[in-house]
């Protein structure tokens, strides 16, 4: 015989109340639907299509909308002609290769000016208002600017000209090595006051009655500011220095009108590569096999990069 | 003494500036009441007004008279638009709104007989495609008639983006291909108006590039003396890519007009505009064609001739200017028309622009008057000299797919292309559009404009002149080879490496089009080749 217990009924009171939460859980799934439907459509419908038409031919020049792209399913083409494409990882080694030059650069030559600023200069609201001009300045038009510049027949082989005679004939952006030391140049030129400004500005927070100490310690300007100063604005560097690296591995529009990636692709960044082949060749299936690519690769180094957060926290 | 530097705005300007004193003394008594009877006898529309607008007017029997009165019966109907929008190359603007050469404009004929408004919407050349992509991709209608080079008409068809043309050309009968005033021949209707056989196109344009050359320096003995001595010929336009190749170097770094540098290829070399100076050398390696892809649809650019076409071609650069990499057609026309460069090949309206006069009587160039034109140099196999030149750009309109009113859109441009208003519009020199048809290389204004010395040359070029890719794919196909060619030319890569790369990206293209859409179009294009072979 099997003794079995019957659950106690449940008091009328509670019941009232379960039926009360169960109701409150229903009314806040519905009013959460259309959030819900709004996230589908912004982050997993755009990343299924991406999915999906990267695993096809599909190109607008087809003639059929994108749902159809089944039609020209062709795997993992896209992915394995990606890992191949020496236009691909030429453009990322350039762009690596571009940051890795203009963005120290910068930051050294930032630094230096901020450095200066906060020892004091003459004339320094001009000079301030001078350094930051280049930064506000649309990049598109910076680069027509240093377009015009370096032309053949450009200001600068004028000037070099008059220094140097026999040095006119300098042909600056139909050589693949000085078209790259051009656009670094310009980047530099209308970055730097970017670099100059957070780090001036991380400058002045440093505690004045620490500097002030110092001085009457006995320290000397140079160990104020390598021992107190930049010690004192690690994070504002990081900051500084990431935001440009952030952004200079994204250039684009200063090289379009430069260089348009040229000559040949020697100037070509990721960014242009992927412009090019979007709107010029209109192969979007590759290039969403691209962005796949990018955002799992990115992903796993974000979940590692957490994981060592989290241990780190945990010890 | 005054200095006529040319420069590339004012070959942009140039043509409006030559028009400009056309447009004076234009009023609404060009546009006159029916009752007046301006036409010739027997003719019921077109240009009023100048001497010699009989040549371009027209009755119910000619094309143009065809488009009008179908036009004016949709009015009539009720069925007609108000106005018909059309997507046009920056630079050709002008030789449908500027009058020539004293009388109307083609834009106001059209208007004043249909009472259809025409909106022109303008765009640089280089980003016109893009343009009509974005309308096409976007199905915003913006546009009735889009216009493009033709090289992208496969690309326009297969997106669904131009509309059939079959069915009216079917009903209103252009003369397009008339063999009396039409194409030089019926294979160039083909190739221009057609693609996989079904009309699409209006040709717009005759971009057959032609080589032009500084007669002058050819003819100075102070060139064609140690010319002589050097190569032991005769300093003359060349047979030969070899023979142009050595007139590039032997000019190179000798002085020229006022004293300027001379730079032996005057070709421009940048990317997209540098394209067809491959092609043209590529096409003459083999007897009677060195194909882009052979009779199966293999691409042919890792074959021996593509290679020493493109090794020659980066070898070129050594006789370029130095910016050459970055020039397009203007820089080129500049150069020619400053001295800086004896020889190059390019648009033809590249004497329009260079080889004038101004309005107060100075020459536009410091080379006009100097000027001369020949035929494309080829390759000697054997005896048989395969001379070829391509055709590239080649303004083309189009009804857009999504045009409101179709029929209305194809009337303009059949009123546009036939042979009379496109031979008058041809002879104004306010534009690109340049001639191609029989009619035109007959009429008075276009020799004027062009040069009796273009004339034959023009046609003989046509007759030489190989087509460039068309089909679908065409922007992926020439985008990867221009690519690879330009990092030929800057030394990343060997001319063998280049084309190699450029043929399996060329093979990646025709899997991603498809094998089965893919080979037809090229067979299809193969069959449109010229045959003509000269003797050595």
């Amino acid at each position: 015989m099997t003794d079995t217990t019957l659950p106690a009924p449940m008091p009328v009171e509670e019941q009232a109340t379960g039926k009360l939460a169960q109701s409150r859980r229903s009314l806040a799934v519905r009013l959460l639907i259309p959030a819900q439907v709004l996230l589908v459509f912004i982050v997993a419908f755009p990343l299924i299509m991406q999915i999906f038409i990267s695993l096809t031919w599909w190109t607008p020049l087809d003639g059929d909308p994108w749902y159809l792209a089944w039609m020209s399913w062709n795997w993992f083409d896209n992915y394995t002609y990606l890992m191949q494409d020496d236009g691909l990882w030429g453009s990322v080694g350039r762009t690596l290769l571009f940051v890795a030059v203009a963005v120290p650069i910068e930051f050294f030559l930032g630094l230096t000016l901020a450095a200066l600023f906060y020892e004091g200069v003459l004339g320094r609201p001009v000079l301030y208002s001078l350094i930051l001009m280049p930064m506000m300045i649309v990049p598109a038009v910076a680069g027509y600017i240093f377009f015009l510049i370096f032309q053949q027949t450009g200001p600068l082989n004028s000037a070099l000209s008059v220094l140097w005679p026999g040095m006119l004939d300098v042909n600056w952006l139909n050589d693949t090595t000085r078209a790259f030391v051009a656009v670094v140049i310009a980047d530099v030129w209308q970055w730097t006051p970017l670099m100059f400004l957070i780090l001036f500005a991380g400058l002045m927070s440093v505690p004045e009655d620490q500097m002030r100490a110092a001085t009457i310690l006995g320290a000397n300007w140079r160990q104020r500011f390598f021992r107190i100063a930049l010690p004192r604005i690690k994070t504002v560097i990081a900051i500084a220095i990431g935001l440009r690296v952030i952004e200079c591995f994204k250039i684009f529009d200063m090289l379009f009108v430069m260089t348009g990636g040229g000559p040949g692709v020697a100037t070509e960044s990721l960014s242009l590569f992927l412009y090019k082949r979007t709107f010029q060749d209109l192969e979007w299936s590759y290039v969403a096999s691209i962005g796949i690519t990018v955002l799992v690769a990115l992903s796993v180094l974000t979940a590692v990069l957490m994981a060592r957060v989290k241990k780190k926290d945990a010890r | 003494m005054k200095k006529n530097n040319i420069t590339r705005r004012g070959i942009l300007k140039g043509g409006a500036a030559m028009s400009a004193l056309g447009a004076v003394g234009i009023n609404p008594q060009f546009i006159r009441p029916a009752h007046a009877s301006p036409y010739a006898s027997g003719m019921t529309g077109g240009p009023t007004g100048f001497p010699g607008a009989e040549r371009f007017q027209y009755n119910e029997s000619h094309s143009e008279g065809r488009a009008i009165e179908a036009m004016k019966k949709m009015v009539a109907e009720g069925r007609a638009p108000a106005k018909i929008t059309m997507l046009l190359t920056d630079g050709a603007i002008g030789q449908i709104t500027q009058p020539f050469p004293s009388g109307p404009s083609v834009k106001e004929v059209w208007e004043a007989e249909t009472g259809v408004e025409i909106e022109i919407v303008g765009a640089p050349a280089g980003d016109i495609w893009k343009r009509v992509l974005q309308d096409v991709t976007t199905q915003s209608g913006a546009f009735d008639i889009y216009t493009h080079p033709w090289n992208s008409l496969g690309d326009l068809v297969e997106a669904g983006g131009a509309k059939n043309l079959n069915e009216f050309v079917a009903t209103h009968q252009p003369d397009w291909a008339d063999e009396e005033r039409g194409t030089p021949t019926a294979q160039t209707a083909e190739l221009l108006y057609k693609y996989g056989g079904d009309y699409y196109g209006a040709s717009l344009d005759g971009d057959f590039q032609t080589w032009v050359y500084n007669k002058g320096y050819f003819e100075d003995p102070a060139h064609a003396q140690p010319f002589q001595d050097e190569y032991g010929r005769v300093l003359a336009p060349p047979n030969t890519w070899e023979e142009s190749d050595q007139i590039s170097a032997f000019f190179t770094g000798r002085t020229g007009l006022g004293g300027s540098k001379i730079y032996g290829n005057g070709n421009d070399m940048a990317p997209f505009w540098g394209l067809p100076r491959f092609y043209a050398r590529f096409a003459a390696q083999a007897v009677p064609n060195m194909y882009w892809f052979d009779e199966d649809g293999r691409p042919n650019l890792d074959t021996d001739q593509a290679i020493k076409a493109a090794s020659e071609y980066v070898k070129s650069r050594e006789w370029a200017h130095p910016d050459a990499l970055s020039w397009t057609y203007a820089e080129g026309y500049a150069g020619i028309g400053s001295g800086q460069t004896p020889h190059l090949t390019t648009y033809t309206n590249v004497t329009k622009f260079v080889d004038r006069m101004n309005e107060d009587g100075s020459p536009a160039s410091a080379a006009a008057g100097q000027l001369g034109a020949y035929i494309p140099p080829g390759v000697n196999h054997d005896g048989d000299l395969v001379r070829r030149s391509v055709i590239y750009y080649n303004i083309t309109g189009t009804v857009s797919s999504n045009s409101g009113n179709p029929e209305a859109a194809y009337l303009f441009l059949q009123w546009l292309s036939s042979t009379r208003i496109y031979s008058w519009m041809t002879g104004n020199p306010a534009g690109y559009f340049d001639p191609f048809q029989k009619a035109n290389f007959s009429e008075q204004f276009v020799e004027d404009t062009y040069h009796p010395y273009m004339m034959d040359t023009i046609r003989a070029t046509i007759a030489r002149s190989a087509p460039t890719i068309n089909f679908a794919g065409q922007t992926a196909f020439d985008s990867a080879l221009d690519e690879e060619l330009q990092a030929a030319l800057t030394g990343q890569k060997s001319p063998e490496d280049a084309m190699r790369d450029a043929q399996r990206k060329w093979e990646r293209v025709i899997r991603r089009k498809g094998e089965e859409k893919m080979i037809p179009a090229i067979q299809a294009s193969r069959a449109a080749w010229p045959t003509l072979v000269d003797k050595a």
